[in-house]
């Protein structure tokens, strides 16, 4: 039978129209009257994020207007014309940063696992040329391709991997994938969590936690969040046990020793995964139990509340809905509930108390012997059909050819005979029913029988009746079987919405339509199902043909769709990794999220780094330790990448030095504006603050400051730049001063001057600093260096007369009168040691 | 040794392969956690120990009050089960408080957090420069809302105009048992000393022309502080200059994010650095660091602790998302110093780094505390998840 997958069911649902903000610079579909003021709405937007800056501009320049038209808009004064609106197109709940942080993990993690594997696969990947170059790719394309074809895919619900198929490597990559899958849906399950104690506590208007937490969320959206994630979280949970889960990849409990014998891949996952596995090692874990348990967590449909309302009455069984009760626990494989409150039903009760009932008193040693066919009590019959239902182990339903399919139907069929001789043409011939009962009891062994009729009927969802379907028409969940149910169940239950659509189409084993759908439904979901089909190599066939066709939504904001087309035209991005440079981009929409924005962008093999160097100058920086950390991250980044991308990521991080080494200089800090553009590459720059810093310390005289900056400079930063090193040296020769040694400062200050360490601009104050030399009782200077020094006096002077003022220097007087006197001071003194130095 | 053969052999530290260990994953708080502190053990209420923690670079910025059962270690080596302690932690209550008044909405980032010694009051260090204190009230039993943070005092201690990155960067409480005084230091390199009440002691300005990271008190009147220039600076609280710099000369320029005093032996000090490495220094001898440090990290060492009830471990937190103790044979030493009594041998192997991490949390651990007496350590990070794991 044809899937309904007709036209219709296979387009995406519309994309829900985009919301319109009204800022209110003018009354709704009001423009006319802008225009008749002369005024139009100009926007400009912010790189690399979603804020954008909305005011009203002059529609035609005032140059450009008539007389008439200026005379009359002269009068009018625009009450929004000296309003800016600064506003953001797109948000991300705030109740969403949490679990953002925590996916993000997750991702990383997973990251780091598979470059762990890459780079321990050593030689046996061809022509993937050098590991750290396979590395730098990381999730290109070739090497899913080779994982894929490795695991070639066919239809089959459990999965057409066969464990003799598979090399350790691919083994591990299986591992790293399905481990991150369970991490990830770990992640949803406590973010659901939360957010449903978040609401409580709105809705209950608790104080200050729910207040500073929440930030003003209230009840409802919090809810509507819940909801979304919690279809997320069945949707996750969906995709883990049909394609992640290695367990039924590799064919059982193997897995667990497989792991761990790829310790160096998975070091703690290891720990994790052989755990997880040594619980459930035993046959019992089929992919019909974990759709069970699938159902059990996501699409209870208040299964329990019905429970509590029924046990709850003095009377049970005579609640409304007592039938359906045992009706839904029957479908969804609880029998021991179902059992239970069919013992409730007093006409059918074997207990002692009341004297055995029908049956009369039966030994209890006997009890546990009665078979379906030998009883004539339904409650009974009904249990030990359901307790002797033979149930599929792992190896069986994975449809390996051998004894176990084989056993297994046998099994299968002699119980069949047992529920036909008690249930068959919808009569219980040989059953005492009450005639109140019959037909719910008719209904109940239908179910157990595997009528589908009944089932379909009896279920409430189409989750529901597949499951079911499963369990009693088709236990072996063969992928033919898989197509049958499917249709059954549309052809019953036709659903249509969104969250229906994404989870059939990952039962059909559609990957496009299931993605498609998923990334309408929320994007954080269509990026990881993508990036975790991507590792797992499913998406290889798809992506070459190009098959997978327009995206439904076109993402959050991300102009220009993928509009088919092979992968190559397009610059060599994958699938995977445009989803992600979509889902980082709507990430840089809150500011709280750059630290995901960024790594986001620097998974990405292909853009990743360009997009890093335009975002990474671009992150406000409100904290120091903000500022600190996007220094490692950079540093981080660039030793990871090696070659291109590390110039490219060195490029970004002295960008950002240069940001924040404007921002020093812009609040005065200039110690920190000069170490920032040292590291910023920007020499000149420095060499104006050194002259800044250094005037400032001669007009002053404050030494304070300068000795601040100066002595915090590391010796290995100020040899990096010549005026740096000047004036750590003149700091020197003022701690020479100070500790007395005159001799030695002489020295340092003939060689600063002899040897042109010392710029121009500076001799004078330095010559100025020889005078308490000169006078001192010690003879400091020799006959060369006396006349060293007047050569440079001589050449400051001369300098002095041209310019009228020496240029940049500090003149500590009006005019020339005065500097000439300090200087005629200093020939003075000049000439008097030269005698005392030829003596 | 004469001291370029000193250099010569500082200059490869130790190889070893760091042993890894897990760190068990604990309740979320919404928000990117800058700094978490054990209360002191006599302020245990209803048998419960707390702990607070300081948010930062969220929408609103807080301080947290979490508690916790200090029976925990005995079930979890009792049952084995890993994810028990989880529910140790969830079930307390929380109490919350924001660090920046309603009238001013400007973001103020927890930087600092300290209790006071009599273990009700918490100061907390913020990004708009001012300190803040808290004082904790409440009994555990009330279920939630048991506890309240309220604040007592806020005092304005540094300066931070528009175009800094950050006013007050990091806090230390000196260890009198009363009348505790308040060191604190900033990004305008100024210390200021100050009291809970508000009062402003001293301020030493012109300290570093870089940020200053961290102080903390090394003697009743002492504070070493060390900044981004990759300097150590000591100074006497009502002294205007310092009384030793130094700070490490052989390579590249180390910028330092994190300092630690050994609790009984003042003249050893530990730093953190940018790169991953800690260095543990003598007083007695600044030109080079004790010939042992270790490169624990890959990347930006937030905190630096040491540990004296265990072997000597130096523990430290980073941003590579990893949480370290390492032991080396001169730190052992120290604590052996402190332990003679008790003759144990101390084995002469190599250096040992244990590494903390995560499972699949690889984001920055920033802050991090150790309670004395029940072994306890809890880490936090940027992904707002508490760590915790026993030692």
């Amino acid at each position: 039978m044809p899937s309904p997958s007709g036209q219709a069911a296979d387009r995406a649902p519309s994309a829900p129209q985009p919301e319109t903000l009204y800022l209110g610079i003018c009354p709704r579909g009001g423009l006319d009257e802008l225009h008749a003021l002369n005024r139009r709405i100009q926007a400009a937007q912010r790189p690399l994020s979603k804020d954008v800056v909305v005011f009203a501009a002059a529609r035609t320049a005032k140059e450009a207007l008539t007389e008439a038209e200026r005379a009359r808009a002269q009068g009018v004064r625009f009450p929004q014309d000296q309003l800016l609106h600064v506003t953001r197109w797109q948000e991300v709940p705030a109740t969403r940063a949490p679990f953002v942080h925590a996916a993000l993990g997750v991702f990383l993690a997973a990251e780091q696992q598979w470059q762990a594997v890459a780079d321990a696969g050593g030689g046996d990947h061809a022509g993937a040329g050098a590991p750290r170059a396979r590395a730098a790719r990381g999730l290109g394309v070739g090497a899913a391709a080779t994982a894929g074809s490795a695991v070639r895919r066919g239809a089959g619900a459990a999965g057409a991997l066969r464990a003799d198929s598979l090399d350790g490597r691919a083994r591990a990559r299986l591992a790293v994938v399905s481990q991150a899958s369970a991490g990830l849906r770990r992640e949803i399950y406590n973010h659901v969590r939360s957010l449903e104690v978040q609401a409580a506590q709105a809705a209950r208007g608790a104080g200050a936690a729910a207040a500073a937490t929440t930030a003003a969320a209230s009840a409802d959206e919090i809810r509507q969040e819940a909801a979304l994630y919690a279809g997320v979280h069945s949707v996750w949970h969906l995709a883990h046990i049909l394609f992640f889960d290695d367990y039924h990849a590799t064919g059982g409990g193997a897995s667990g020793m497989l792991t761990t014998t790829a310790a160096s891949a998975a070091a703690f996952g290891g720990r994790q995964q052989s755990a997880a596995a040594a619980a459930s090692a035993h046959d019992g874990k089929t992919m019909l139990e974990d759709l069970k348990q699938w159902l059990a967590l996501n699409h209870t449909h208040d299964i329990q509340g019905q429970f509590e309302e029924i046990v709850a009455m003095v009377n049970p069984t005579s609640h409304p809905n007592f039938w359906t009760y045992i009706f839904k626990c029957l479908l969804r494989g609880q029998f021991d509930a179902a059992t239970t409150m069919l013992e409730l039903l007093p006409a059918y009760k074997t207990s002692d108390a009341l004297g055995g009932g029908r049956l009369g008193g039966m030994p209890a040693s006997l009890r546990a012997a009665v078979s379906a066919t030998s009883t004539s009590n339904p409650v009974e019959a009904l249990k030990a059909l359901v307790k002797s239902m033979p149930l599929a182990s792992a190896a069986a339903s994975a449809g390996s050819v051998g004894g176990g399919s084989a056993q297994f139907q046998q099994r299968r069929m002699a119980w069949k005979e047992d529920v036909l001789f008690v249930f068959s043409d919808g009569r219980l011939s040989p059953l005492l029913v009450d005639e109140r009962d019959r037909r719910h009891f008719e209904t109940a062994f239908g179910i157990v029988a595997g009528v589908e009729a009944t089932i379909l009927e009896a279920s409430t969802t189409w989750q529901e009746a597949f499951v079911a379907l499963g369990m009693f028409v088709y236990p072996q969940l063969q992928g033919s079987d898989v197509q049958e149910m499917l249709a059954a169940v549309a052809e019953r239950f036709a659903p249509t919405a969104l969250l229906d659509r994404v989870q059939l189409a990952l039962l059909e084993m559609d990957i496009p339509k299931a993605i498609r759908f998923a990334s309408t439904l929320d994007w954080w979901l269509a990026t990881h199902l993508v990036e975790l089909f991507d590792k797992s190599g499913l998406l290889g066939d798809f992506e070459a043909a190009g098959t997978l066709g327009p995206v439904g939504s076109f993402g959050p904001g991300w102009a220009g769709g993928w509009a088919g087309g092979n992968a190559q035209g397009r610059d060599e991005c994958t699938l995977s990794e445009w989803y992600r440079l979509a889902y980082a981009d709507y990430l840089t929409s809150e500011p709280t999220l750059w630290r995901a924005a960024l790594e986001y962008y620097a998974s990405c093999a292909r853009h990743g780094a360009e997009m890093l160097e335009a975002l990474v100058p671009r992150i406000p920086l409100d904290s120091d330790v903000k500022a600190r950390k996007l220094l490692a991250f950079c540093e981080a980044q660039a030793r990871r990448r090696g070659g291109a991308g590390a110039a490219g990521l060195r490029a970004a991080k002295r960008q950002l030095h240069r940001v924040i080494a404007r921002r020093a200089m812009a609040g005065g800090r200039l110690g920190e504006a000069i170490a920032h553009y040292l590291d910023g590459g920007q020499g000149q720059a420095v060499t104006a603050l050194c002259n800044r810093l250094l005037g400032e310390y001669l007009t002053s005289g404050d030494a304070r400051p300068f000795n601040a900056v100066v002595d915090s400079l590391h010796p290995s930063v100020v040899f990096r730049h010549e005026r740096v090193a000047f004036l750590a040296r003149y700091r020197d020769l003022h701690k020479l001063y100070e500790a007395q040694s005159y001799v030695q400062a002489g020295g340092l200050l003939i060689m600063l001057l002899s040897s042109n360490a010392a710029p121009r601009a500076f001799w004078r104050a330095l010559l100025l600093d020889a005078i308490p030399l000169l006078e001192g009782e010690v003879v400091v200077f020799s006959v060369e260096d006396t006349f060293e020094l007047m050569r440079c006096l001589e050449e400051v002077s001369a300098r002095g007369r041209r310019s009228g003022g020496v240029r940049g220097a500090p003149t500590s007087g009006s005019g020339p009168g005065e500097a000439d006197e300090a200087l005629d001071v200093l020939r003075l003194a000049l000439t008097r040691n030269l005698s005392r130095a030829m003596v | 040794m004469n001291l370029t053969e000193r250099m010569l052999n500082a200059r490869a530290p130790p190889h070893t392969v760091p042993v890894l260990a897990r760190l068990h994953a604990g309740p979320t708080i919404a928000g990117k956690v800058s700094r978490v502190r054990w209360a002191p053990l006599r302020s245990l209420r209803s048998g419960r120990s707390l702990l607070v923690a300081g948010t930062y670079d969220g929408r609103a910025p807080s301080v947290h009050l979490w508690s916790f059962d200090p029976q925990a270690r005995q079930r979890l080596a009792e049952d084995g089960d890993e994810d028990m302690l989880a529910g140790v932690l969830e079930s307390s209550d929380m109490a919350t408080a924001a660090t920046h008044q309603a009238s001013a909405p400007a973001k103020a980032n927890v930087t600092g957090l300290e209790f006071l010694e009599e273990g009700s009051t918490v100061v907390a260090a913020l990004d708009d420069g001012h300190i803040r204190a808290f004082q904790i009230q409440g009994d555990a039993g009330g279920g939630a809302g048991g506890f309240r943070l309220s604040v007592v005092a806020e005092n304005k201690v540094h300066e931070r105009p528009d175009r800094h990155l950050a006013g007050c960067t990091a806090l230390a409480l000196s260890r009198a048992s009363s009348d505790q005084h308040i060191a604190s230091v900033g990004a305008d390199g100024k210390i200021a000393f100050s009291t809970i009440n508000g009062r402003i002691l001293h301020t030493i300005r012109d300290v570093d022309s870089l940020s200053l990271t961290a102080v903390q008190w090394r003697t009743a009147s002492q504070v070493a502080t060390a900044s981004l220039s990759g300097r150590i600076c000591l100074y006497d609280q009502r002294a205007s200059s310092a009384a030793l710099v130094f700070s490490d000369h052989r390579v590249d320029v180390q910028p330092l994010h994190s300092l630690a005093v050994h609790p009984v032996r003042a003249e050893k000090l530990a730093v953190g650095s940018d790169s991953g490495l800690v260095q543990l220094w003598d007083l007695r001898n600044t030109s080079v660091p004790e010939s042992i440090e270790s490169q624990t990290h890959e990347s930006i060492v937030w905190e630096v602790q040491f540990h004296n009830n265990s072997f000597g471990e130096i523990w430290s937190c980073s941003e590579d998302g990893s949480v370290g103790a390492w032991t080396s044979m001169v730190s052992r030493s120290l604590a052996g110093e402190a332990k003679a009594a008790n003759g144990v041998m101390m084995d002469t192997a190599a250096d040992r780094t244990t590494l903390f991490r995560a499972a699949q949390q690889p984001l920055s651990i920033n802050s991090f505390s150790i309670q004395s007496d029940s072994g306890a350590l809890v880490a936090a990070g940027d992904a707002g998840q508490l760590l915790f794991t026993f030692v």
